[in-house]
């Protein structure tokens, strides 16, 4: 492997922190932080634990749409965030040059995995583009590394006052590599759009930094943008004028959702991005829209994001909250999630999750689908709006989605048990399918050697009073013959 | 009152029968096995079929002609599949079975009438000759983690190769090489370590036929290969002119005593513009990436088992259970020969481990 060659390489990542709205005005500061030396990468953001890192997609073709792509996931995985303090996202790129084919296209994950180590992302979000006439497609990868999100499992069951799990009663995330379905976009799909400046910026007549510039646009102005390659991006603004934006880490512009979706609730449709705007009408949002514009507003001490949409009678505004954005792949979505229940977000987490699977489409992968009803279920298990049922009907989804997998089965008996606070039928159950699976299984392990301490009343005192045990004997006897189907030790 | 009624939608009943009775039919599979450079029938084999989570094992036998017939509406009555994929297995002691799968019911878009299906016999063919042992020798990988990538011959073993093989082959490493990386890692054992890179070598200037799949795997073993991978494809019929049917093959090289992978055919059918497209591998990449897999346990178990290595069987343990956790209760055709092989591995352990 020569990934840490590769990596003494990688001189440029360009970081993007974007603040809570209420703290800057729903603006951003970007920075560009050059290595200062060679071999060595510093770590952006430093001041953040729960960062992902978006890399320039790889393009084996060198269509010149790799870095595109890579930059508008950046910026969508930014807006699918952008009300969530705390969380950081990196572009990585590689040296001015060179593709990033040449890092990547040997190690795959294990070199998304180095990239993000060094920069302390627990998430690194790649792509594989390749382009067919006028065809997009798009092979999405996520590469997780838990040991840098922390000690906090997936799942825990945790005695009261205490800061660690139960011992035996947690679970891991235990797959920390994806690979999602291939998305067929147009390239109208991906990159006709519109773009919102959020500073003055400069028109040129080509795609070059060398070119005249054609036009300065004032901050706050929509663009229409026509296409994207490399770091350039051919915008249309309001009065007809075509030139070329330069898309790097500190370009003048924010890239909202190509479309958002009605949540189905009555709203106010105002003449202007403002609570105190003349009311167009009122009615149920419903449907899917083209988003024309982006404003952040603050009023009434809050930081409020507005869109411009186009309605039957034409373009008006709405408040963001009553819509949910919709972005050119659904893993935007599966990252946010994760970057929302990594801080504990778990009312946002679950809407997250919630549409990667209604948007995943029929083919989704299996186990992909299964991560995000487990993540789910972890998310509505807790929090002000805790929903149990679907916290379990998430984690039977799990199980039919992936019914050869002993952790699906291992994690639902945990959270049965936490719901319950019963031990005994459906968690034994659960228990023996996981280890029918894989005896090896060091969760269903863990857990089994716990449910023998509970039940021989041993090992921590938080353990022996968290569960009543009814019937001893009667457990023992269910534990012996699991241990002996599988061929395990006391 | 109910008469007349009728009489008048009658023929609107019909007319919205009809077109529901076409959609919910699944189609009727046939075709004839064949073995050998002349296409010998193969009389006798057992056909086995899967559609969606359902699966009829022995469902027809090649008679004196080597020939089959599956009606799937018979065989799965009233039973739609989530996916198209119909999945043929074929089996004879004498023969290295054979998987087939077919895009066909009834939403796919492959026809599954009137197949051809080549069926190596075991240690059948002419051994290699001295010019192409020489020939071979460079190509020879020790270690055995490299795929082989023989051109698509479009128009038959006649066919010129229409794909192209750099993308083909970098599609093939990537694929393969993120499925094992998913493989190693998603799991609960902390302690799997990295798999091998696998490489993927293309072999353009070998004169060997499509057809004769016993010469492919004396060259595969010769050069000590994981997998010979490659493809051919006829233009679809008259109906579509523009349209190839294309075969995708995959011989899994290494075997065991008690577990023999076989060949995999994947069946497609592109318009004859669009042969280098991304939907031409994408079709391919789960079974690629996991017969690679397959194929890499093999050669791990049969060393680790010849060098009493626990440590190196619970590796093979780990991404073998990994893989079949990613799968769901309709995709039998893959969990099946990942459940073989994790049994043999457990027996391994066990009998290395005493328990």
């Amino acid at each position: 492997m020569c990934i840490a060659s590769h990596l003494r390489r990688w001189t440029a990542a360009a970081i993007l922190v974007l603040l809570p709205w209420a703290a800057n005005a729903g603006a951003v500061i970007t920075d560009f932080t050059p290595a200062h030396e060679p071999g060595s990468t510093p770590e952006a953001l430093t001041h953040l634990t729960n960062k992902a890192l978006v890399t320039e997609a790889l393009d084996p073709g060198d269509t010149g749409r790799g870095k595109a792509v890579g930059f508008v996931l950046w910026r969508e995985l930014l807006s699918a965030v952008s009300d969530q303090s705390g969380v950081g996202v990196i572009l990585a790129r590689p040296p001015e040059g060179q593709r990033l084919t040449e890092l990547l296209r040997r190690d795959y994950h294990q070199a998304a995995v180095q990239i993000a180590r060094s920069q302390k992302t627990w998430l690194a979000l790649w792509a594989v583009v390749e382009v067919d006439d006028d065809l997009l497609f798009l092979h999405p990868y996520l590469s997780l590394l838990p040991e840098v999100r922390g000690a906090q499992p997936l799942l825990g069951l945790y005695a009261r006052g205490r800061r660690t799990p139960l011992p035996g009663f947690s679970a891991e995330l235990s797959r920390t590599q994806f690979s999602f379905r291939t998305q067929r976009l147009s390239l109208r799909d991906l990159f006709t759009r519109s773009v919102v400046t959020r500073r003055q910026a400069r028109l040129r007549a080509a795609p070059d930094a060398g070119a005249d510039v054609i036009a300065r646009v004032p901050a706050q102005t929509a663009l229409r943008m026509r296409d994207m390659r490399d770091v350039w991006a051919e915008v249309e603004t309001p009065d007809g004028v075509r030139g070329y934006l330069e898309m790097r880490e500190d370009s003048p512009v924010d890239i909202p959702p190509a479309y958002v979706v009605g949540r189905k609730r009555s709203g106010n449709i105002r003449a202007a991005p403002s609570v105190s705007a003349a009311r167009l009408d009122t009615r149920i949002i419903d449907g899917r829209f083209a988003v024309l514009d982006q404003r952040f507003v603050k009023e009434r001490g809050r930081w409020l994001k507005w869109y411009r949409l186009q309605f039957d009678f034409g373009p008006a505004w709405i408040w963001a909250g009553l819509v949910d954005d919709r972005y050119s792949l659904p893993a935007i979505d599966f990252v946010a999630g994760m970057l929302r229940h990594g801080l504990s977000n778990h009312e946002q987490a679950a809407g997250h999750f919630r549409r990667y699977i209604a948007t995943a489409g029929p083919d989704a992968r299996n186990v992909n689908l299964a991560t995000a009803y487990q993540f789910l279920g972890a998310t509505t298990l807790v929090g002000k709006s805790a929903n149990p049922p679907e916290a379990m009907r998430a984690f039977d989804r799990a199980v039919d989605l992936t019914p050869y997998d002993p952790n699906a089965y291992a994690l639902r008996a945990i959270a049965n048990v936490g719901l319950t606070r019963q031990i005994g039928g459906p968690l034994l159950e659960d228990l023996d399918r996981a280890l029918s699976l894989d005896r090896l299984n060091p969760t269903a392990r863990a857990l089994l050697t716990a449910v023998d301490q509970v039940n021989e009343d041993v090992g921590p005192a938080a353990l022996r009073d968290a569960f009543p045990v009814r019937d001893r004997a009667a457990l023992r006897r269910d534990l012996t013959d699991i241990r002996t189907r599988y061929g395990l030790r006391e | 009152m109910i008469q007349s009624w009728m009489r008048h939608h009658w023929s609107a009943l019909l007319l919205l029968l009809l077109p529901l009775d076409a959609a919910a039919q699944a189609p009727a599979v046939d075709g004839r096995v064949a073995f050998g450079p002349g296409d010998t029938p193969v009389v006798g084999a057992t056909v086995s079929v899967e559609y969606g989570a359902k699966l009829r094992q022995a469902a027809a036998t090649t008679d004196g002609n080597g020939r089959f017939r599956l009606d799937l509406a018979t065989l799965f009555p009233g039973y739609v599949a989530r996916l198209p994929d119909v999945t043929l297995g074929f089996a004879k002691p004498d023969h290295e079975p054979v998987v087939r799968i077919l895009p066909c019911a009834p939403a796919g878009d492959v026809d599954c009438r009137d197949l051809l299906v080549r069926m190596p016999r075991l240690a059948g063919g002419a051994a290699l000759s001295d010019g192409e042992r020489a020939l071979l020798d460079p190509l020879r990988r020790p270690g055995g983690t490299t795929i082989f990538l023989m051109p698509y011959l479009i128009g038959g073993d006649a066919g010129t190769g229409d794909v192209d093989l750099d993308i083909l082959a970098w599609s093939l490493h990537r694929i393969i090489n993120t499925g094992l990386q998913e493989s190693a890692f998603n799991s609960d054992d902390p302690l799997l370590e990295p798999p091998p890179e696998i490489g993927i070598t293309t072999i353009t200037d070998l004169a060997v036929k499509r057809s004769d799949t016993e010469r492919l795997r004396q060259i595969g073993e010769f050069v000590e290969a994981l997998a010979i991978v490659g493809g051919f494809g006829l233009p679809a019929g008259t109906a579509q002119p523009d349209t190839v049917r294309l075969s995708s093959h995959y011989f899994v090289v290494p075997e065991l005593p008690r577990f023999r992978t076989g060949t995999l055919f994947i069946d497609d059918q592109v318009p004859a513009a669009r042969l280098n497209s991304p939907d031409l591998y994408e079709q391919l990449s789960d079974n690629w990436a996991l017969h690679t897999l397959l194929a890499l346990s093999i050669r791990q178990i049969r060393t680790a088992s010849a060098g009493r290595d626990a440590a190196a069987l619970r590796q093979v343990h780990g991404r073998l259970v990994a893989k079949r956790a990613e799968y769901g209760a309709d995709e039998q055709a893959k969990v099946r020969p990942l459940s073989r092989l994790i049994a043999i591995v457990d027996g391994e352990l066990t009998r290395l481990e005493g328990g």
